[in-house]
């Protein structure tokens, strides 16, 4: 156990630092295409750079300011850091919020729609998270948007909507973000607890349980649910991910100035800007930043879940098992 | 057939697939106007009124856009190009999971255990993010191609997981080693053995390949990637506007949603997304329990959701589903 965890925290700097460059590098030379196609953006560019530096020149220029905790600044004189800085920590703060509603209550429809008749979970939960996956995050972002304008416009217009539309704020802000991220996990969750706990309930350990006397509900919580727990924890670690993913799109919708915003301002003209205006299109330190911060996000989600996994099912922490789930 | 043996996925979701066919087939010929007609000023009740019209505005049951473009006809019009685009992804997505999958399950040399670390480590990169990244530096001016290569990068692996896992069932099947003993050659096994058993889980892959490539282009489109490009047109002072000539469902969701407080047509767009990917969950869902019923010990409905996260843990989620099997 202790060398899994050495070994794997030894690795997350390891990758990260393969990410960044890596992201570093892809920046930079498509960052010299697009301004070879647009000339306001070379106009910008040779401002600082008279001509393209190549690849090994940029990464010489670049790899001692990073090993030094340097990102560098943005075009307009911004420093990265501080962006980041920001940007993590609005990200953050959705994710935390947004996963301590869904995986309570994906455990808890997950637990409920458990069954020990049938081979399947109930049909109510199955009949969710058909509903619930297949709707993309910006779709119920947007429900939720048309539900307050409907508010309003029945309201006559007097007042606001209940909850603002756009804008970031540790406050009232949180409300329509955190919902439209919620769903998608929240069923994953409560999906796959169901069916493992629908599998677990119909072993033979559960039926002496209960002729010794247990209630359904005490071997389900007790017994059977502790046994599913380890696959349960790798299913909420990538949840995360998914709610990562979708973060993107939500930012992108609520104006939320996170990770997700940043990243899609990073790689994407918006739509109604002018793309060589933009300070983080394509800024190469800025898109080894964003990028690193996702992947750190990921890593870290991988490791707390390959550690949990290993707390919950004492079978894993088995000699020979020590190896297992360096990925 | 009895009421409790009927395939109600496949029932609803084939219903349904045959309103969106009809859609895109017939879609152009229904739409009340031609989508790329501008109307920069309508009469209504007397007033003199210009774009962007609201919705429910006589003659724009779902408003306009900013050139008095009709977005019902533009939604119309929108579903064949994405659907055709769509369907070109997910085939090249199986082609490639088909033939990873298989080469990694058949293989216990170099080339499988290279399937296989292909297969793991493209399932830990998200698709959206690859395909940002991959369409970025592939760039516009390729066409539908730069969303083929950045949404097949690497979307095909989750498909590849599947056909690994049921190449592997079959490899370990006494006919197979029966055809080894009798001197068969590898190619004669994958010709006769493999692939004929592969080959009834196409229609189901294909369908869940079609419903996840449709989210990841509207998630893309929704960001401002979509077919056809757009030119940007200077509306206010460095204020630019996006206009694009081709009506796609991606399109639609990346322009119309500018205004918050006017959210029915991105809503009606989302919706048409929602339909479409639901209709091929269920298709795809109905297939899967149809081949259940044939193949007893197939994959259940557990196993598909967690196949889609758990396969990011590698060897750990291997040993938790063997643990499970075991006890």
């Amino acid at each position: 156990m202790t060398r899994f965890l050495v070994l794997r925290f030894v690795m997350i700097p390891i990758a990260l630092l393969v990410t960044v460059l890596l992201a570093y590098g892809y920046a930079h030379v498509v960052q010299w295409d697009y301004a070879r196609r647009y000339p306001q953006l070379h106009r910008q560019l040779t401002v600082t750079h008279p001509r393209p530096l190549s690849l090994v020149a940029a990464y010489r220029d670049y790899l001692p300011k990073l090993l030094h905790g340097n990102l560098g600044t943005l075009r307009n004189g911004e420093s990265i850091v501080v962006v980041l800085r920001r940007a993590t920590g609005a990200s953050l703060g959705l994710l935390v919020v947004a996963l301590s509603i869904s995986i309570p209550l994906g455990l808890i429809l997950g637990i409920a729609a458990a069954r020990w008749t049938r081979s399947r979970p109930a049909r109510w939960l199955m009949l969710l998270a058909t509903v619930g996956l297949a709707m993309p995050s910006f779709y119920v972002g947007s429900l939720l948007i048309l539900f307050s304008v409907s508010y309003v416009l029945i309201r006559g217009g007097s007042g606001g909507a209940p909850f603002p539309l756009a804008g970031f704020g540790w406050d009232r802000h949180l409300v329509l973000p955190t919902l439209a991220l919620t769903l998608r996990p929240t069923v994953q969750i409560a999906q796959v607890t169901a069916s493992l706990l629908t599998g677990e309930l119909r072993k033979q350990y559960v039926f002496a349980a209960r002729s010794f006397g247990h209630s359904w509900r005490a071997v389900k919580q007790r017994l059977a649910l502790r046994n599913v727990l380890a696959p349960v924890v790798l299913t909420i670690a990538g949840s995360l991910r998914m709610v990562v993913t979708d973060l993107i799109l939500v930012e992108w919708l609520f104006f939320w100035p996170g990770l997700g915003r940043f990243m899609a301002l990073a790689l994407i003209p918006a739509a109604r800007t002018n793309m060589a205006n933009s300070p983080y299109l394509l800024e190469p330190p800025f898109v080894a930043a964003i990028l690193g911060a996702v992947t750190a996000i990921f890593l870290l989600a991988d490791f707390s879940a390959s550690t949990l996994v290993r707390l919950c099912d004492p079978r894993l922490r088995a000699p020979g098992r020590e190896e297992v789930g360096d990925v | 057939m009895s009421k409790s043996r009927r395939n109600w996925p496949l029932i609803l979701g084939g219903g349904m697939l045959v309103v969106i066919l009809c859609l895109a087939i017939a879609g152009p010929t229904l739409a009340p106007r031609d989508p790329r007609e501008h109307n920069m000023v309508i009469q209504v009740e007397g007033k003199w009124l210009i774009p962007p019209y609201p919705a429910f505005t006589p003659g724009f049951p779902l408003g306009s856009d900013t050139l008095g473009r009709d977005l019902l006809s533009w939604l119309l019009w929108s579903v064949r190009p994405t659907m055709v685009l769509v369907l070109i992804v997910a085939a090249a997505r199986l082609f490639l999971g088909l033939l990873i999958g298989v080469g990694a399950g058949w293989s216990d040399r170099l080339v499988g255990r290279f399937c296989d670390g292909l297969i793991t480590a493209t399932l830990a990169v998200p698709t959206l993010i690859a395909a940002l990244i991959v369409i970025t530096a592939v760039g516009f001016h390729v066409g539908v191609w730069a969303f083929v290569i950045g949404m097949a990068i690497t979307g095909w692996a989750e498909t590849a997981q599947l056909v690994r896992e049921q190449t592997r069932t079959i490899r370990a099947q006494d006919a197979v080693e029966a055809a080894v003993a009798l001197g068969a050659s590898g190619g004669q096994i994958l010709l006769l053995h493999i692939l004929p058993q592969v080959m009834p889980m196409l229609w189901m892959l294909l369908a869940f390949e079609i419903s996840h490539t449709l989210v990841t282009t509207a998630g893309l489109g929704f960001l401002g990637y979509y077919l056809g490009g757009a030119v940007f047109t200077e509306v206010d002072d460095f204020v630019f506007q996006r206009i694009s000539e081709m009506p796609e469902l991606g399109q639609m969701l990346a322009t119309v949603w500018m205004v918050l407080d006017e959210p029915w047509a991105m809503v009606a767009a989302g919706t048409l997304v929602f339909i479409i990917v639901l209709a091929f969950n269920l298709i795809g869902e109905g297939l899967q329990q149809r081949l259940t019923r044939q193949h007893s010990g197939a994959r259940s409905l557990y196993t598909r959701v967690a196949g889609d996260v758990l396969p990011w843990f590698g060897d750990l989620a291997e040993t938790l589903r063997t643990l499970a099997k075991r006890r």
